[in-house]
């Protein structure tokens, strides 16, 4: 017992030593909340709308995704409607002055992006237009940034694997990332029928569900946080190849200590860093986006309990791994879908009822809906507090065959 | 005191360790010697409970290190082959956190930290993150995390590859520190001079296997008082052997150790003065000799007369 809490200590100091990823962790999210509030904050009520016409050239799942997301028909909620075109069309109609502006996607956007080279959005605007083409201007940088968020869960692994092949082993070749991104594409394509076009219906389910005016800002906001610990549960997961390539691993294994003990004390380090960046995301979608906030500490608490289920569920996944490559490859594997459907990246009340309900069942996706109804003050004490109760029994079974596998092949390979 | 009997690990087809039985006394220093891939660092996993033993037993001051294992790894200090360190944090803060894995706690553990700081000589650095050391600095640094907790048993795999020679002295003589003060010492090496300057007992290891053991001296007198004579040329391998056995000075006195076409290798008393008598008795086979070393009774040649080939590779 001392010495999980040694560990965890530890592991926290450690966090603390290495600022800089806490600063990306929190800093991602926040950025996106900031353009979201810029982007939609206050802006009830009609405003004028734009017209953009688009011109998808590289019609990849990519850019599928950012036509989804602008609202191809009737978008309501961003400032202007979109409309697909082709390039010459386009062109042609914003020298006539028939739209506020032109989005050109560029052939080879998708693969720029999975690859992190540079890329150019061509955004034409009409002269004769001030403030429409400004508003459209801001509004696309916001649905670009998730564009390129959504991108860091699959970049990553695909990024890894293009660029540091590994010291000897299973080297995957180009033409096999390239296969890899091609299915990721099709299945991307396909989910993306029954998940993007939603997005375009918020408005109509929001006005019906919620009474408050909840504007987009708060009803993002929460899928961001979940969004956010769940990259967090993540990267401290990754921690335990840190501790095995660092031998520190196998040196916890010869102190006179159970493996468990140790395993439990970094998942305990983990909780706490995951319940302070739900606290402070929490206090910050009060202040930021009019998010209810009744009860904070158990909010945190529900998060830390939530952060310790994701936590030991991304670590059984790198434990599984023989690489750290492919660790990461699998967790983004994982972690995407469940992200999609979970309520973390759309919000639920966006999404069709099917999907809700099966979204409901993810693990993020059921968390986040007690999350909800905790800062709301709308929750059933005796089912949340089964839902604790549940939560530590599955992570600790989780945590039971962690520990089994980080002492056996993990640790010695 | 370690207790080895018959120890065996295997990793699929590959026997890394064959039925190894040694004992290791307190107060003492014991030399595990032996090529890369030997089965040192094998063996020192199965003794510290990082690998499970295919077969056989080892007691660690009587503790079964797979039947009472935590007891066992009580009283057990491990500077592993490989760095275990943390990088992001301070040499004092690694001592704390290794020392607190081994019960020391508050004014104690300060105490120690500090103390084996200066031991190590990192007492100015103490403060710096271990990433911005020199490979030597993070060696003692690895050295002290083993030995903080004064570890009734020791175990030092290889623990001066690749450091500078400064702190290569300074690390030998940490070891002797702790043998001198009643600790139980278990040290692997590749490096010839090392064991024999620094082991009470040695086991010469190959391929898994424990092919011979003993103080120094008791190795030594495994080949008497004789030289090895290494030839390297051309040898007709048939007729080496009888040509040797016609010279009259080392008739019934010398052992062939190894022979091939391109290699020839003789334990013979006092090689220098039969030279010429040698050289003689090849020559009448037609043999031509280009090189000849000469080596007085060492481990080096010991290893050599065990296995045939050289320790360094
Ligand atoms: N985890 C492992 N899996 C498979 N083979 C291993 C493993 N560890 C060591 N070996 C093999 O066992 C033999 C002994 O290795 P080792 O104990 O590291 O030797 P040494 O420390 O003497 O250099 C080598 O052939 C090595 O390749
Ligand atoms: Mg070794």
């Amino acid at each position: 017992m001392r010495f999980t809490l040694l560990t965890a200590k530890n592991d926290l100091r450690r966090r603390l030593r290495d600022p800089m990823s806490l600063l990306i962790w929190l800093g991602i999210p926040i950025a996106i909340a900031l353009m979201i509030q810029l982007a939609f904050g206050g802006s009830g009520g009609s405003s004028p709308k734009a017209k953009v016409l688009v011109a998808d050239r590289d019609e990849s799942f990519l850019s599928g995704l950012l036509l989804g997301a602008m609202g191809q028909q009737q978008g309501q909620q961003l400032p202007f409607e979109a409309e697909s075109v082709e390039l010459e069309e386009g062109r042609e109609r914003i020298e006539e002055g028939d739209a506020s502006a032109l989005l050109v996607i560029p052939e080879g956007f998708a693969d720029a992006l999975l690859r992190e080279e540079p890329c150019t959005l061509e955004l034409v605007t009409n002269p004769a237009q001030r403030i429409l083409p400004a508003m459209v201007e801001e509004s696309l940088t916001l649905v670009v940034e998730a564009v390129f968020y959504l991108h860091r869960v699959f970049g990553e692994p695909l990024d890894a694997m293009l660029q540091e092949p590994a010291p000897g082993a299973n080297t995957l070749p180009n033409e096999e990332v390239a296969r890899i991104s091609t299915m990721i594409n099709s299945i991307m394509e396909r989910m993306g029928d029954a998940l993007f076009p939603p997005v375009i219906q918020l408005s109509i389910e929001v006005e019906e569900e919620e009474e408050e005016d909840s504007d987009m800002g708060a009803l993002f906001f929460p899928s961001i946080l979940f969004m956010t610990l769940f990259f967090l549960a993540q990267g401290l997961a990754e921690d335990i190849w840190v501790e095995k390539q660092q031998g520190t691993l196998r040196r916890a294994l010869t102190t006179p200590h159970r493996a468990g003990e140790f395993l439990t004390g970094k998942l305990l380090a983990a909780m706490v860093v995951i319940a302070a960046v739900c606290a402070f995301g929490l206090v910050v979608g009060r202040f930021g986006f009019g998010l209810p906030l009744k009860n904070l500490p158990l909010a945190g608490a529900w998060a830390a309990v939530a952060g310790a289920l994701l936590t030991s569920l991304m670590l059984l996944l790198q434990l599984m791994a023989s690489s750290q490559r492919v660790a990461s490859l699998l967790s983004g594997l994982v972690m995407m879908p469940l992200l999609m459907i979970g309520g973390s990246f759309f919000p639920f009340e966006a999404m069709p009822p099917l999907l809700v309900t099966i979204g409901r069942k993810t693990p993020n996706g059921w968390a986040l809906e007690q999350l909800k109804a905790i800062n709301a003050d709308g929750y059933d004490p005796t089912s949340l507090l089964a839902s604790f109760l549940g939560i530590v029994a599955i992570s600790g079974v989780l945590l039971y065959l962690c520990t089994r596998r980080m002492a056996g092949a993990f640790a010695r390979s | 005191m370690i207790e080895v009997e018959g120890l065996r690990k295997t990793f699929g087809d590959l026997v890394a360790v064959d039925d190894v039985s040694f004992r290791a006394e307190p107060g003492a220093i014991f030399g595990l010697l032996g090529p890369n891939g030997a089965g040192k660092s094998t063996t020192i996993g199965c003794l510290s409970g990082l690998l499970d033993p295919t077969a056989g037993s080892v007691r660690v001051l009587g503790h079964d290190v797979v039947g009472d294992a935590l007891a066992a790894r009580e009283s057990l200090g491990v500077v592993p082959q490989e760095l275990a360190i943390y990088e992001d944090l301070s040499a004092a803060e690694n001592l704390r956190f290794w020392g607190g894995a081994f019960h020391l706690r508050g004014a104690e553990l300060n105490r120690r930290v500090e103390e084996v700081l200066e031991r190590v000589g990192l007492e100015d650095r103490a403060k710096e993150p271990a990433k911005q050391f020199s490979g030597g600095m993070k060696r003692r640094l690895n050295f002290a995390c083993g030995v903080l907790h004064k570890p009734k048993v020791l175990l030092l795999d290889e623990p001066t590859v690749g450091v500078d020679p400064q702190s290569r002295v300074r690390l030998l003589d940490l070891v002797r520190e702790e043998a001198a003060s009643g600790t139980c010492v278990l040290y692997t090496t590749h490096y010839m001079e090392e064991a024999e300057t620094l082991c009470d007992r040695l086991a010469i290891v190959d391929h898994g296997r424990l092919i011979a053991e003993g103080t120094l001296a008791e190795l030594r007198g495994m080949l008497g008082e004789r030289d090895l004579l290494r030839l390297a040329g051309a040898f007709d391998p048939d007729k080496v052997g009888a040509a040797l056995a016609g010279v009259e000075a080392i008739r019934g006195d010398h052992e062939v150790v190894q022979s091939d076409a391109e290699l020839l290798t003789v334990s013979v008393p006092q090689a220098s003065r039969h030279l010429p008598a040698i050289f003689a008795a090849l020559d009448a086979t037609g043999a031509e000799v280009r090189e000849t070393t000469l080596t007085q009774p060492s481990l080096e040649t010991l290893f050599i007369k065990l296995t045939g080939k050289e320790l360094r590779e």
